[in-house]
């Protein structure tokens, strides 16, 4: 499984170190963050440093909701050429907005040299049986068509950008699956983004609204039946869930340095009203298959050093506080450390190997509870319980 | 079948039809082997109720015919039977109103007469009917018609090189974006045990597709290899096969055949799973799977 950068605000050299280490195998960036002038330059940037780096540019169009809304915080996207309102209507009937839309943002993708086009789409929030899923379809189902109408060789890889309560409604969602599996032409692929309520900055991917199992089950089933019918998957977000998502078939998994670059949520586009300190600088440990603090590190790793990853990345941690650039190459060397430990052709083995890590990570902070490092004990083992939860429940609705 | 006539009354309503023998029935249909103009060929009979009797299904049964030898006339592949040298022709046998007309006699068994001798298939005869089979729906799939009744008794081992397969009987075919021929929209046709589970959703027919003949294909290549059904018992009655094809895993074809490869094993499993979305929905990308089997 590939693993990318989400990129976001205050990139700096995070991106290009993660490339230059070999941390990462691309990266998506966010037009909200770059404006279409400086994209190019900043993609050639990347690809001087490592040719065959995955390069995809997210056109969020799914954000066009808030545009014209005075809380909104849309940076630079309202300078791309294909971010421009359309009306549900317009989008509903008849395929000419979605078309102008899909052309837009491959124009712009192609002359920034991407290595595979996403295309743009709206985000369906509650359910599948809704308007809104029913014009995420027509992108899906317009997205290769247009891309060979213009003649475009490139991969192409269809958006679906949904609420994790989506993914809950299992009949709807079913019949979603069923409807664009059986799309032709299909895309060559999918960018899955699934949304949680506005994140907070600083809550981590474990305490976010995206740990339940029968949305983390759903994200998993998407990857699987979609692997199955041939499509790449590659998911955004995903962050320490892209081990699990890539035991179920998804190609590429991505995460970035802050919380809201590790849980998608529509709230990111939205101004919070929140300020204060800046989160604590984490360490990513495959065994507790969480963060935890810089200090908790220290302690914990003097009664379980098993809690250390071993990884040549730890020596970022060793001398001081790392700064956020050395923090999200550890982050990223911890993921793809873990999709080496656990992914294997065998989606059982897959599966096996991931439960095994889940009871390690259980056993682990049991030591750790010995120890008297009670603080956060039961929420830690209940998002441990999730995870193994969402493995049984994906494989009921996998029918594996 | 109801009022099936004599094969002596057949051959006296149809001049043409020489040495008429009976060989087959089904629920208005009767199959006869008769020699057409020197040529033994299959002659069917379909029976049309009276109109007092059964008007709706007289209407149904008219269309039914008329799709599938519509269907029969348009579809090229050498997988699935051919309209012989007679044309439908209405015609009252001993009082009764039939459709009859002739298609091609494949000289082979079916694969029913197959698993009933207990006839274990090789490797290469379980990959050449998944391929012929594929094939099929892949025409039928661009042709837009869904067969709904592919199973081991409506396919002829014919064994040459060009055709060892050959599915029979388009006669409950679906056409999709077209008026349904079934009025009662609950209604089901098909044979239960070979039946996808989307079929028993409400509103089915609205989401019906290719991927439901995939299924009956897989279930029944793995009926045919494994010499057992995958999920369908003998001797239970239709609520409990219902159950079983909507909630019951089947046991992998491996665990029957431990001698097929297993990438052709999981194949075959991967197209029997329950939701649509799970079964491989890319024929051409199945072909080539099919051919690097080793």
């Amino acid at each position: 499984m590939k693993l990318y950068a989400q990129h976001g605000h205050a990139t700096r050299d995070k991106i290009s170190k993660g490339i230059q280490d070999g941390f990462i195998d691309g990266a998506i960036l966010s037009s909200r963050y770059l404006k279409p002038d400086s994209t190019k330059d900043f993609i050639d940037e990347l690809r001087a440093l490592n040719p065959d780096i995955d390069i995809l540019v997210d056109p969020e169009f799914y954000a066009t909701r808030y545009l014209g809304t005075p809380n909104s915080q849309l940076r630079y996207l309202e300078e791309w050429p294909h971010f421009v309102p359309r009306q549900r209507n317009e989008l509903l009937v008849g395929t000419n907005a979605i078309d102008t839309t899909l052309k837009a943002a491959y124009k712009t993708q192609m002359r920034l040299g991407c290595t595979a086009l996403i295309t743009p789409n709206i985000y369906v929030s509650r359910s599948f049986d809704s308007i809104e899923a029913a014009i995420a379809i027509s992108f899906f189902s317009r997205a290769k068509s247009i891309a060979a109408e213009m003649g475009i060789a490139i991969p192409v890889y269809a958006t679906i950008a949904v609420g994790r309560d989506t993914l809950i409604d299992q009949q709807e969602y079913v019949t979603f699956l069923n409807a664009i599996t059986s799309v032709e032409p299909a895309p060559d692929g999918v960018y899955v983004l699934v949304g949680a309520g506005p994140t907070d900055e600083r809550s981590g991917t474990v305490r976010s609204e995206i740990m339940v199992p029968e949305v983390i089950a759903g994200w998993m089933l998407l990857n699987y039946s979609l692997a199955v019918n041939g499509l790449r998957v590659v998911n955004g977000f995903s962050d320490i869930l892209s081990p699990i998502l890539g035991i179920a078939g998804g190609h590429a998994g991505a995460t970035g340095w802050w919380s809201n670059l590790q849980v998608f949520s529509m709230g990111r586009y939205v101004k919070g009203g929140r300020g204060g300190q800046l989160p604590l600088v984490r360490y990513l440990s495959t065994r507790l298959l969480n963060r935890i603090t810089v200090n908790e590190r220290q302690a914990f790793a003097e009664v379980v050093p098993d809690v250390m990853n071993a990884l040549d990345t730890d020596a970022l941690y060793e001398r001081k506080e790392p700064d956020r650039t050395k923090e999200a190459l550890q982050a990223w060397d911890a993921i793809a450390s873990l999709n080496k430990d656990i992914l294997t052709d065998d989606i059982n083995e897959g599966l096996e190997r991931m439960r095994e890590r889940i009871v390690v990570a259980k056993v682990c902070y049991d030591k750790l509870k010995s120890y008297g490092f009670t603080e956060g004990y039961e929420a830690n083992m209940e998002y441990l319980a999730t995870l193994e939860e969402s493995l049984i429940a994906f494989k009921e609705l996998a029918e594996i | 079948m109801q009022n099936k006539p004599e094969a002596a009354a057949l051959a006296q309503a149809i001049p043409e039809a020489k040495n008429v023998k009976f060989l087959a029935e089904g629920g208005f249909k009767a199959v006869y082997e008769a020699e057409i103009c020197g040529i033994k060929e299959a002659l069917k009979a379909i029976f049309i109720p009276e109109e007092a009797d059964q008007p709706e299904a007289r209407v149904e049964i008219g269309k039914r015919v008329t799709r599938e030898i519509e269907s029969l006339q348009t579809l090229t592949s050498p997988y699935v039977v051919k309209l012989g040298s007679l044309s439908p022709r209405a015609c009252q046998i001993s009082g009764h109103e039939y459709i009859v007309y002739s298609e091609e006699f494949l000289d082979g068994p079916t694969l029913r007469d197959r698993l009933r001798s207990g006839y274990q298939p090789s490797f290469a005869e379980c990959q050449a009917l998944l391929r012929c089979l594929f094939q099929l729906v892949a025409e039928l799939k661009a042709s837009d018609l869904i067969h709904r009744d592919i199973k081991p008794g409506n396919i002829v081992e014919v064994g040459s090189d060009e055709r060892p397969f050959v599915v029979l009987d388009l006669g409950v075919a679906f056409k999709l974006y077209s008026t349904p021929i079934t009025l009662n929209p609950e209604m089901r046709q098909g044979t239960l045990p070979y039946m996808a589970p989307e079929m028993f959703q409400p509103h089915f027919r609205e989401m019906l597709d290719y991927r439901s003949d995939l299924y009956s294909a897989a279930v029944t290549v793995y009926e045919y290899a494994a010499g057992t059904h995958p999920i369908a018992r003998r001797g239970e009655d239709d609520f409990t096969t219902m159950y079983r094809i909507a909630r019951m895993k089947p046991a992998p074809l491996a665990q029957h055949r431990s001698d097929l490869p297993a990438s052709f094993c999981q194949i075959v499993d991967q197209m029997i799973r329950k939701k649509p979305a799970l079964r491989p929905s890319n024929i051409g990308a199945l072909l080539k799977q099919l051919e690097v089997v080793a």
